[in-house]
Order: structure tokens, then sequence, then C-alpha cells
């Protein structure tokens, strides 16, 4: 058999039931090459596997710092420090840890090893129509594990969908409307300023690969996360309604209000978080922004 | 008939207020209150037919009962029937339990769970009649009878041993036969059994006591009804709403013609089938008498009256929704022992509904919807549903019994067909009847010829494990619990560690199959039911009691508490002492002797805690579960019970899993001691960490065709995982997997963690909240606190997103 590609995934989960058709289990991809300030992940940025301290998990008995055979930990009275020059990520921490506060982000895996893995919920799909998601990090960032992953798939007729960013080559974003079959991306924001102040990229290669994708007749599913503050104004929805009715009219958009959830993960990272005080979008705001861009011909899915 | 919006509209806000109405006068305003007055009917038929052979005793007893008893019709009643003088008021039944509630008296008003009223005056009545029976009541026969061994095993948590002082439920009787012929067809076919019959010896003489028991107890039934029937009249009479007169008369003219003759109307029928089921409490108060099939018995009734237009849809609904209100304010006394493991007033009533008919067909049905409909309105713990899912249940139906899940009421609980059709013919069923059983709470029978006895006996499944590790001595307690097995120090691999568990195992299981033998005798010499047994196939033909074994398929179950938690044990124990040696297996002994309660303890608790746990897809603790389950099934069918047939496993615990633990040391899971085991065959709370799917496949690897008296899986899913039509649909595709997989029942609580702290800090704005126990749904805040917890606890399948 010929040799294939690791992959770096952080997160397989099951019984995910938004990620596309049916009853899916959706693989999480570690890295990512954009840093959004809402990024509910931030595990999932990073493209090197690292430790996750979750504070509140903890009970400071200091066994993982005893434990670190590189000592590489410390134990400064609240905190636990990584210091990453010295962590070789052998996990060791993790194995005497009573409240799994400290663990390995970041496993890697062939696209065979995933696929028998994902593969025990082959009866659920079955019975769903659903399979495997593609989902990050960013999918597109590890294009040659992907590529196989895909083929993978479908020699043995499982359905696949990714959800990208589509901050990523072209030839990756033609490889997946070949071998996926369903696609979600996110849309953020369309002025270039913007966009970069938000995710730290820019937008240009993202909105022609979507422009790429909404004409492949392929009917995939664009996706906008509403901040309230950050992207909502009248003139970036009017600019995102405008994009779509020209490149994919009738297309499908789902409003994803901004959450909150991943909060508690930037302490684990060590990181603040960027919108300390940015609410979650009333029920109002997400009405707004659907009657904005539902002057558009676009089909908006609640 | 086509009926306007607004005329619909207003007939459902009718059923609605007369079903809240009937809810708050039956259950939330009748708070549980304990009245003397079977007890003393009781104690004056023995004291008048003393000398009488005992099946003809019981007969008479239960009819000076039904004509002397206190009846009362609730204002909002459409039809009658209720087995003690008012709604939530537990009968006594001196001549079953008479020491446990003499025992129990001063504690019924105070205890945590299930507490219930009594007056000063009451009790002291009470008490007095039940010094009489203090010496002759069955659970003061049963204790000089059962060995000191099972006692001591009992009193160490290592076992439970059922029915020692009330009688046998989680039964159904035939009611399409009851239907059809009505007590007078069941009187002819006693009197065609008797009409010429030579008594011959011992056993020609029984059975005639019998058939002359049965039929003095139908007949006693017929003048109950006619009770009734003339209290309803005599309401009418003073009533001035002119509508609820016209109900009166209706329900008393109906309860004129049944149960006597056959049911011509679906009233006819459901009034028939509920006077009996009241009936069926007073004759012996047992656990659970199942409504079996509805949809398939009431059939025919609904069909008819829609087709001549006698009903509407919403008056069938407001029918059967009062079922609802009616079995909840049935409650059952039960010990303070047992109501730690069947806390929260739990009647294990059942409807079963859907499932195949006889030639395999799908029978879902109009009256299957109804049902579903009528529980959301009603909206109490009693009855739970149990649907039976087959593959050719469409989505539709699907989609209610998803819609119906959705409220957060605990049921209903899928049953799964495939798998449980093919159980009943291993246990001897044809194929036509097999097709024909009906739920229990994870039980299941053919429907009215059937005596099952779950609840036989818990076994202990973890301490089996310590008393394998440790020569049968309990670590914690030193004491000598099990037999002599060996020590984990001695055991040359894993496989030695299995062999002495399998023993000791085995051993707890014998001691409840001599135990549960001995009872199951007594209750035949002491405890004959006539008038149940009338109404069970082949009692009336074979001249036996069920309690004699008349019925057709007779077992008894052992439950085995635990099986997620033992095998995450013997995975821990597996891992560390065998495949790792990393942890010496004298240190492990001392760390669960003291409860992990040191620091080098601590250190090998996190140890445990951190090998495979069963619920994770993980073939290192699943297949450990998978085999110690096949174990128990082979050690339970060898035992044949005395009514004939033999005993049969079950993995469930209802809240025995609590009550155990409770009285178990440290565990080498990593679990604390006291702390509850894993519920039913669920994984431990907590260690399913893999998702929902993750789990179902650990769950099936468990054999649940072999299982042949039920398996209960209980998942917990949070509101979030079904707040749209597509998530409702992707849990319908979900129950049809695990169905696909092989699994035996499946049950979900959707109740967030965050209500569930909430109402236990708050009862009083929480009382209408239900969740599912285990087999059953009861109201919260009547849980005790242990049982919450243990609830809250279980694994809450947040969306990860």
């Amino acid at each position: 058999m010929k040799s294939s590609a690791r992959g770096r995934i952080f997160k397989i989960a099951r019984y995910a039931i938004h990620d596309g058709p049916g009853i899916r289990t959706t693989v999480f991809m570690k890295g990512c090459p954009a840093r959004c300030l809402w990024c509910c992940s931030p595990e999932s940025q990073s493209f090197e596997a690292q430790i996750v301290w979750k504070e509140g998990l903890c009970s400071r008995c200091g066994r993982c710092v005893r434990q670190c055979p590189n000592g590489a930990l410390s134990l400064d009275g609240r905190s636990v420090i990584v210091e990453a020059r010295r962590c070789t990520i052998c996990g060791e921490c993790s194995s005497v840890c009573p409240g799994n506060a400290i663990g390995i982000c970041g496993q890697d895996v062939t696209p065979l090893e995933l696929l028998e893995t994902a593969s025990r919920d082959l009866p659920f799909w079955r019975r769903s129509g659903g399979g495997v998601t593609v989902s990050g990090g960013e999918a597109l960032a590890q294009p040659l594990f992907l590529r196989e992953f895909l083929e993978l798939c479908r020699s043995r007729s499982i359905h696949t969908a990714i959800e990208t960013c589509l901050c990523a080559d072209r030839s990756a974003v033609a490889m997946i409307s070949e071998l996926a079959d369903f696609i979600q991306f996110d849309i953020k924001a369309m002025s270039p300023v913007l966009h970069r102040r938000l995710t730290s990229v820019d937008n240009g290669r993202i909105l022609q690969n979507a422009s790429f994708l909404l004409k492949q007749n392929l009917a995939p599913l664009v996706r906008f996360p509403l901040v309230p503050g950050c992207n909502d104004d009248e003139g970036e929805l009017n600019a995102l309604g405008e994009f779509l009715a020209e490149n994919g009219p009738g297309s499908a958009l789902e409003i994803l209000p901004y959450h909150r959830l991943g909060v508690g993960m930037y302490g684990a990272l060590g990181r603040e978080y960027a919108l300390p005080d940015t609410p979650v979008p009333s029920k109002a705001e997400i009405d707004r922004a659907a009657a904005i861009l539902g002057r558009y011909p676009i089909n908006i899915i609640s | 008939m086509i009926m306007t919006e607004e005329k619909t509209a207003a007939s459902r806000s009718g059923t609605i207020s007369r079903i809240n109405g009937m809810k708050e006068r039956m259950i939330a305003n009748s708070p549980p209150e304990l009245l003397p007055e079977r007890a003393l009917l009781t104690s004056e038929a023995y004291a008048a037919y003393a000398g009488e052979p005992v099946v003809l005793k019981r007969a008479r007893t239960l009819r000076h009962i039904l004509e002397n008893m206190t009846i009362f019709i609730d204002e909002g009643e459409l039809f009658a029937g209720h087995p003690s003088p008012q709604p939530r008021s537990p009968i006594v039944c001196p001549e079953l339990g008479a020491r446990w509630v003499l025992a129990d008296l001063d504690k019924f008003a105070t205890r945590p769970a299930d507490a219930i009223a009594i007056t000063d005056e009451n009790k002291s009545i009470l008490k007095e009649c039940l010094e009489k029976w203090q010496d002759s009541s069955l659970d003061a026969i049963v204790s000089g009878l059962i060995s000191d061994e099972a006692k001591s095993a009992i009193a160490e948590g290592m076992i439970t041993v059922g029915a020692q002082g009330t009688a046998h439920g989680n039964i159904a009787i035939d009611n399409a036969k009851l239907l059809s012929l009505g007590l007078r067809g069941i009187i002819g076919e006693i009197d065609s059994k008797m009409d010429g019959f030579i008594p011959e010896g011992a056993e020609g003489r029984k059975k005639l006591d019998f058939w002359r028991a049965a039929k003095i107890s139908c007949e006693a039934v017929i003048a109950f009804a006619a009770r009734y029937s003339k209290l309803a009249s005599e309401i009418a009479e003073s009533t001035d709403d002119p509508v609820r007169r016209d109900e009166l008369l209706d329900m008393s003219d109906i309860l004129k013609r049944v149960p006597e003759y056959p049911a011509e109307t679906f009233r006819e029928a459901l009034q028939s089938v509920w006077l009996v089921y009241a009936v069926l409490y007073i004759e012996a108060d047992p656990h659970a008498i199942l409504l079996g099939r509805f949809d398939q018995y009431m059939y025919p009734f609904y069909k008819r009256d829609m087709e001549e237009g006698r009903m509407t849809d919403e008056e069938a609904l407001e029918l059967v929704s009062s079922i609802w209100i009616k079995c909840t304010a049935i409650i059952k006394l039960m010990d303070s022992v047992t109501t730690k493991t069947f806390a929260g007033f739990p009647l294990f009533q059942n409807i079963t509904l859907a499932g195949q008919g006889a030639r395999g067909e799908d029978v879902s049905n109009e009256l299957t919807d109804i049902v579903l409909e009528a529980a959301a309105i009603a909206r109490t713990p009693q009855p739970s549903i149990g649907f039976r899912y087959h593959n050719k249940i469409g989505e539709a139906t699907l989609g209610k019994v998803c819609d119906t899940i959705k409220l957060g009421l605990g049921y209903p609980a899928i049953m799964n067909d495939n798998c449980i059709i093919p159980k009943h013919l291993m246990r001897g069923a044809t194929l036509e009847e097999a097709r024909n059983y009906c739920t229990n709470c994870v039980e299941t029978d053919v429907e009215g010829v059937t005596d099952s006895r779950p609840n036989s006996g818990y076994v202990n499944f973890p301490k089996c494990l310590l008393l394998a590790m440790n020569d049968g001595v309990d670590p914690s307690t030193g004491r000598q619990v099990g037999l002599k097995t060996g020590h984990l120090r001695d055991f040359a691999g894993f496989g030695d560690l299995v062999a002495a568990y399998r023993k000791q195992m085995a051993h707890f299981v014998k001691l409840i199959v001599d135990a549960y033998d001995i009872i199951d005798r007594a209750h035949a010499s002491y405890a004959p039911e006539p008038f149940m047994s009338s109404l069970l196939g082949d009692c009336v033909e074979r001249g036996l009691s069920r309690q004699d074994g008349g019925v057709r398929y007779n077992f008894s179950g052992i439950f085995g508490v635990g099986i997620a938690s033992v095998s995450d044990a013997m995975a821990a124990v597996r891992k560390l002492c065998f495949d790792l040696g990393k942890v010496d297996p004298d240190d492990l002994i001392d760390a669960l002797r003291i409860g992990f309660s040191a620091p080098w303890a601590e250190d090998i608790k996190i140890l445990c805690k951190k090998a495979p746990k069963f619920g994770n897809d993980d073939d290192y603790a699943d297949l450990i579960a998978r085999d110690l389950a096949h174990m128990f099934c082979e050690e339970v069918t060898k035992h044949p019970c005395v009514r004939g047939g033999y005993y049969i496993p079950e993995l469930h615990s209802v809240s025995t899993h609590v009550y155990f633990g409770e009285l178990t040391g440290a565990t080498p899971d990593g679990r604390p001691a006291g702390a509850a085991f894993s519920d039913g065959a669920s994984p431990v709370g907590g260690s399913d960490k893999n998702g929902p799917t993750a789990a179902v496949r650990s769950m099936t690897k468990i054999d649940h065709q072999e299982i042949l008296q039920g398996v209960l899986y209980n998942q917990k899913f949070s509101p979030a995982m079904m707040n749209s039509p597509a998530a409702l649909s992707r849990l319908g595709e979900y129950i049809r997997t695990w169905c696909d997989l092989g699994g035996h029942h499946i049950q979900f609580n959707i109740v967030s963690t965050e209500k569930l702290r909430e109402a236990q800090g708050n009862a009083e704005s929480n009382r209408d909240l239900i969740v599912r126990v285990a087999g059953y749904s009861a109201y919260f805040v009547e849980l005790n606190e242990n049982t919450q917890n243990e609830i809250i606890a279980r694994t809450e399948y947040e969306e990860i997103y």
C-alpha cells in the first residue's frame, strides 16, 4: 500500500447534526491560517500539537509538574505554566492528571486510520444519509491529506462534506469541488480592511474562491457569522447580498449568530479573548440582518 | 365529520380544562395519605372465613372489600374506578406485609423519599390491626423460611430478594378477552369447566376450589360495578350542570353493562378495562398492572365508534388523557428501603403502542397517535409508554414518537421488535404470540399469558468483583461475604480473576434463586389471586391460580446491577495489574479498603480512572462487558423456577444501583465508596466521552438477544439536540440505527442539567418536572437527593460545535 500523508486533527465529534445532511461525524483538522477574533476553538489555530491546560478543572495538585520528564511545567500558585521550548508533547502530564485538566491537543493520523475510526458511525450514516464532515481549523490547509481522505471515502461510497473558510490555494478548492459531496464555507466580511482586522487575513483570495465555487453548480451552503459590532453594519450586509446575488443567485445562506462557547478555551491556552464585551446577537438583530439580506435573490436559512 | 377550526379549538380547550381539573384535584391537591380501610376489611374477612381453603378465603375477602370499601367519582371523570377511598392513597394489605408496615409506620410521614402522611388516629387504628397479623402475614412467614446465608447477603448489599411482603406485579391480563367476553363470559368458561367435573384427590379438590374462587371474584366485581353505577346516578341527581348530569347518567348506564358483558363502544371498553384494572390493585396491590397493547385491543371499538359517528377524535383523546391522571392517582405503599430503590412513587404502569401484528404487519393506527397526544396533554409520570419499533414503522409515526420524546416526559421508551420478538420465540412462544408481546418498563411479555416476575432479585455485580479480588472478603469491612476464591496477588492471569468473579456472581445468583423459590411457593400457599388469574391464560383451563403456575408462560427474572461499573473496574484491574504491572495487587486492595483516602491511594485512584471505560466504543472495556453479560445469562438461565419455566436475566437496576452503591466500598474503576453504580446497562455517568453514537456501539456489543428479560439503556440528551425539525429527524434515524444494531430498549431524558439543578434548589416551582429514573418516570422533586444527584451526573450529550 502506498504511503499516506499524515494529517493532524484535534477532535472527532460524533452525532454532529448541523454539519451537513444526516447524522455526521465531524473531523476537526488542526491549524488555520486565519485568526478570527471570535474563533470558538482557539486550540484549532496552531498547526503544532500543543498542551492545553483547563484552569477550571485543575486542582493544582502538582502531579503534572512532578511527572514531566523535561521540566517543562511549573506551578506558579494559580496557574500551570507550559514552557513550550522544553515540552516534547509526550503526554506524561495528562496520564497523571486527576481532573483531566491538562492534555495534548493534536494527533497525527493517516487517512485510513481516520476513516476506520470515523466509520464506527457507518450504520448511522447509512440510516440518515449522513457521512463525514471535515472541518477545522482549516480543512484545506492540509490538502494532500484531505485529497487522500476524500478519495478513500469516495471509494467506499461514504458521503463527505467540507467546512472551510476558503483561505486556501485554488488548487485545493478545485480538489474539494471534485471530491467532496457537499461544501459549506464562511464569508466573514466583505470589506478588505474590515476582514483583515477581524481575521488577520485578506479576503481577496477567499472571495475569488467563493465566486469559483458558487459558479460550479455545486449548491454549496454559505455561512455568515453575525458578530454584533463587528460585521453587522448595513453596508457589510448589503455588500454580502450583492456578492451572492452576482456570483450565485439563489444560493443558500445560513446566518450563524455569534456565540461565546469558546471563551473558556482561551484561558486554557493562556490567551486573552479578543471580544470580551461582545454580546450574542438578539433575535431582533438576527431578524434585521436577515431582512437586509432578504432583499437579494438568495435563500436565507434560519 | 369535518369540524370547523373554531369548534376544534373549543373542544380541545374543553379537554384540557377537564384534564387539568382532574390533575389538580387527584394529584396536585391530593398529598399522599395512608388510610386503614383495606386493612380493616381484610381482617374482618379473614376472621369470618378463617376455615376456608386459602383461594376461597382470598376470593371472599375481595368480595367483602368490594362490597364495603369507600368509593368516589371525581367531578371530572368520564369513567370510574379507584383502588382506595381517595386519590394518592396507597392501600395496606396486612395479609401480605404486616411486619414491615408496622416497622415503618412512624417513618412514612417523615422519610426523605416518597413521604406519606397519616393521621394519629389512623396510625393507631392501623397499628392495632397490623399487630394481629404480625405472625401470620406473608412477610412474617417468608422471613422464617429464608436462609440466614441469604439474609446476610441481603444485609451486605450483595443481593435483594423481591416480593417478600407484597404481591407480584409487572403483568398484563388478557384485556382483549375481557372486552369480547365480559366477566359473564369468563364465568361461563369457569362453569363449563366445573360442569360435570368430578374432583379426585388433592389436585382435583384444588382445581374446584380455584374455579369456585374465580367465579366468586368475578361476581364480586360485577357487583362492584353496580355500586359505582348507583353512585353515578346519585351524584347525577344532585348535579345542577345538565352536561355533567348527562355524563354521569351515561356512566351509570355503562357501568350496568360492563365489565359484566362484552363492551360495545369505546367508552364502555375503557370503563370495563379500567374498573377491572382498579380491582386488580385492590385484590393484592401488586407493582405495575400493565395496560398492555392498548392501541390494539381498543382499536376495534374506536374504529366502530368513528365509523358510526358515535365519537369524535377529540372525545377519544379526552377519554384516553384521563388514563394518565387516573394512573398517577394510584400509588403503592413501599417500605423505606424499597423507596430508595424505587423512588418517586413509580408503579411501572405501562401502555404498549404499535409493533407488529400477527402476520408481521405494522399495526400502528390512529389510536397510536391519540395515545401519544394524550400523554402530551396530561403530562404525568404514569403510565409510561413503550413504543414497539420495527422496520415497517413509517416516518410519520416515528416523527410523532420523537415529538413526544422531546417533551421530556422520559417516555415513550423505544422497544425493538427486531430484538424482542425472537426472544419470545426463544422463551417458547409461537410466532403469533411472540408478535403479541406487551411492554413493561424494560421487560416484555406475551400479553395475557405470561407471569414473568421481574424483581425476583437483584445482584450487585461490582461487589462480586471486590470479593473475587480478595478471597471473598469485602475489602472495606474485612468480613467474609463471598466464597473463598483466592487472592488477586495469586492469580496467574486475568482469566483467573474472571473465573473467580464468575464463581462469586453464580453463588449470589443461586442465593437469590433459593430464597425466591421459597417466596414463590409461599405466595402460592398464602396469597393466590383468583380474580387476576381468571383473566390470565390458561389459569381457568388448568384450574390453577397464577401463583400455582396456571399461566401459560412462567419465568422469574434476576437483575444484574452495575454491568458498566463492574466492566470498568475489571478493565482497570486488567490494565494496571496484569497488562502494565503498574500497580501491585495488594496495594490496589489496600487503596480500596481505605476508599483511596491517602495520598498514595489517590495516585492509584487516578490510574484507575484513566483506565479504559465502557461506553467509548473501545473494545478493551466493551468486550469485558459483553463477556460478563453473557456469563450472567448462562448462570441465571440454568435455574428452573417453581411454577414451571426458568429464571431469566435482565440488565436493569431501576434505582438499585444507587442503593447497592451506598452499601459498597470503593471499586477499581476509581469510584469512591458509597457512590452510585452505573444505571441499567448504561455507561457510568460521565465516562462515555466519545458521544452518543460511540456509546451506542459499546452498548450493542453486549448481546441483547440472549438477555431474555431485557436491557435498559438510558440516554440523556440536552434540549438543544432536538430543537428543530431536522434535529428531530436525526433523532428518528438515530433510533432506527440503535434498533438496526440490535438494542432491546432505549429511552431519553430531555432535561438540561441546569434545569435539574434549579429544581433541586427550588422544589416548589418545579413540581411538574418529570424525569426518567430508570425504566420509569417520576416527579423529580419527589426523588431523594442521592437519586437526584445521580440523574444530574448522567452524561449530558451537549452538542459539540
